[in-house]
């Protein structure tokens, strides 16, 4: 297993939203716009790798009945790590962000990689696993927040991108917009695989597939 | 590890959690005492650059006594004024910067009301809340506070809907009623205890 295998397995084949669905609670809260989507995606990707390198390298050292103790320990000091040092020199960023880096210790994507990857695996390995499902959840943030913000606000990252008559569709930035965007993607990235599954299926065993019914995949 | 190692292993897992705890304490205490200086650095930039924004003819900024201001508060004020200062220029002052937390829909609206001793609005500046994105949050667009920018501050303003605002008006935003009234509210608090101070 190659350290591209480690990388791609978070973007998408165990995509932390859409396939895995954990660290729903964050995701949820800050998708009502793109900014604030890129900017917790950034901030989890960082927080992410860091602690996970570090449960990496003492993982020979952690006894198994107090692992999790200790893994809290890791993010919430990695945490605040970040939020002071933020604070201390990026301010600009710091202000969008800080609502959003304290509930980084609390979202459970950064434990499940610790407990199912980096508490079992070397340094490098789980540096481009952390980084590829940092990556994954930026990229996963950001397709929720643009729909969100596109229909239910008319504009990307701030700028208008609907027709001034557009009248925007407020349920979409309101909580159950996030619902049901997440629910509908998700759902999305399932059929994507299944279409996928019965393509190779039918690949294998010799059946050429009619091209008219590939092109309902984006449907 | 072994599976049941009695007492022994309650203590060596007991160290191995302290070793690390303690660590993880050193290394906060330790980028704790680097950051702190330029948080706090920050900070007061931070809060310099938000009054400025709310007067920007002035060049320094004084924070009045609270035994001055305070006892002049009635009723609901209590609970929004938040801070006093004296805009200043050189050693004139020019006027007042009031900050104030009404509450909104999200939770308080903070912004800070700057006032001319002439009795002029300078403009406002609403530098933290938390109301809903698209609707509330456009109260925080240069735009929509730009309005109360030389607004007189001899009497409360009043909030008026669908159509031009006159003289002592304000235009509310469309659909964030209670936005709109909390920043007023706000605004009306810093009018009434400027009337009250000069």
């Amino acid at each position: 297993m190659g350290y591209w295998n480690d990388f791609t397995r978070g973007i998408w084949r165990e995509n932390p939203t859409f396939k895995m669905v954990i660290g729903i609670c964050a995701t949820l809260a800050v998708s009502n716009s793109v900014v604030n989507g890129i900017a917790m995606g950034f901030a989890t990707t960082f927080v992410l790798v860091g602690s996970c390198v570090i449960i990496s390298a003492l993982r020979n050292f952690t006894p198994e009945k107090i692992r999790m103790p200790i893994f809290v320990v890791c993010i919430a000091t990695f945490t605040t790590i970040v939020s002071m040092i933020m604070n201390a020199y990026l301010l600009d960023l710091y202000n969008v962000m800080k609502l959003y880096i304290s509930l980084i210790v609390v979202n459970c994507i950064i434990m499940a990689r610790a407990e199912a990857f980096a508490s079992k695996n070397p340094v490098p390995n789980t540096f481009f696993d952390a980084l590829g499902m940092g990556v994954g959840y930026t990229m996963a943030l950001t397709i929720i927040s643009s729909v969100r913000e596109i229909i239910g606000n008319g504009t990307f990252l701030g700028m208008q991108v609907m027709p001034s008559t557009y009248q925007p569709v407020l349920l979409m930035v309101l909580p159950p917009g996030a619902f049901l965007t997440l629910g509908l993607l998700a759902g999305l990235a399932r059929f994507i695989d299944t279409k996928a599954e019965e393509r190779k299926k039918a690949s294998k065993e010799g059946v050429v597939e009619d091209a008219g019914t590939s092109s309902d995949i984006t449907g | 590890m072994p599976k049941n190692g009695g007492i022994k292993e309650i203590i060596v897992t007991g160290l191995i959690l302290l070793l690390i705890a303690g660590v993880a304490g050193v290394s906060l205490g330790f980028v704790n005492a680097v950051t702190k200086g330029p948080i706090e650095e920050q900070n007061k930039i931070a809060e310099n650059d938000a009054k400025l924004a709310a007067f920007p003819q002035a060049e320094q900024f004084k924070p009045v006594d609270p035994a001055e201001w305070q006892p002049l508060l009635e009723g609901d004020e209590k609970n929004i004024v938040e801070s006093v200062d004296t805009a200043e220029d050189g050693g004139n002052v020019l006027g007042f910067v009031i900050k104030t937390a009404p509450q909104g829909y999200g939770g308080p609206v903070e912004m800070i009301v700057g006032i001319t001793k002439e009795g002029k609005l300078t403009g406002i500046n609403i530098v933290d809340h938390s109301e809903t994105p698209g609707l509330g949050a456009k109260a925080a667009d240069p735009k929509w506070q730009g309005q109360f920018k030389d607004k007189p501050a001899e009497s409360p303003l009043s909030l008026v809907k669908n159509k031009k605002a006159g003289s002592g008006e304000v235009e509310a935003l469309t659909g964030a009623t209670v936005t709109s009234n909390a920043v007023t509210k706000g605004v009306n608090a810093a009018i009434d205890l400027f009337g009250k101070l000069k």
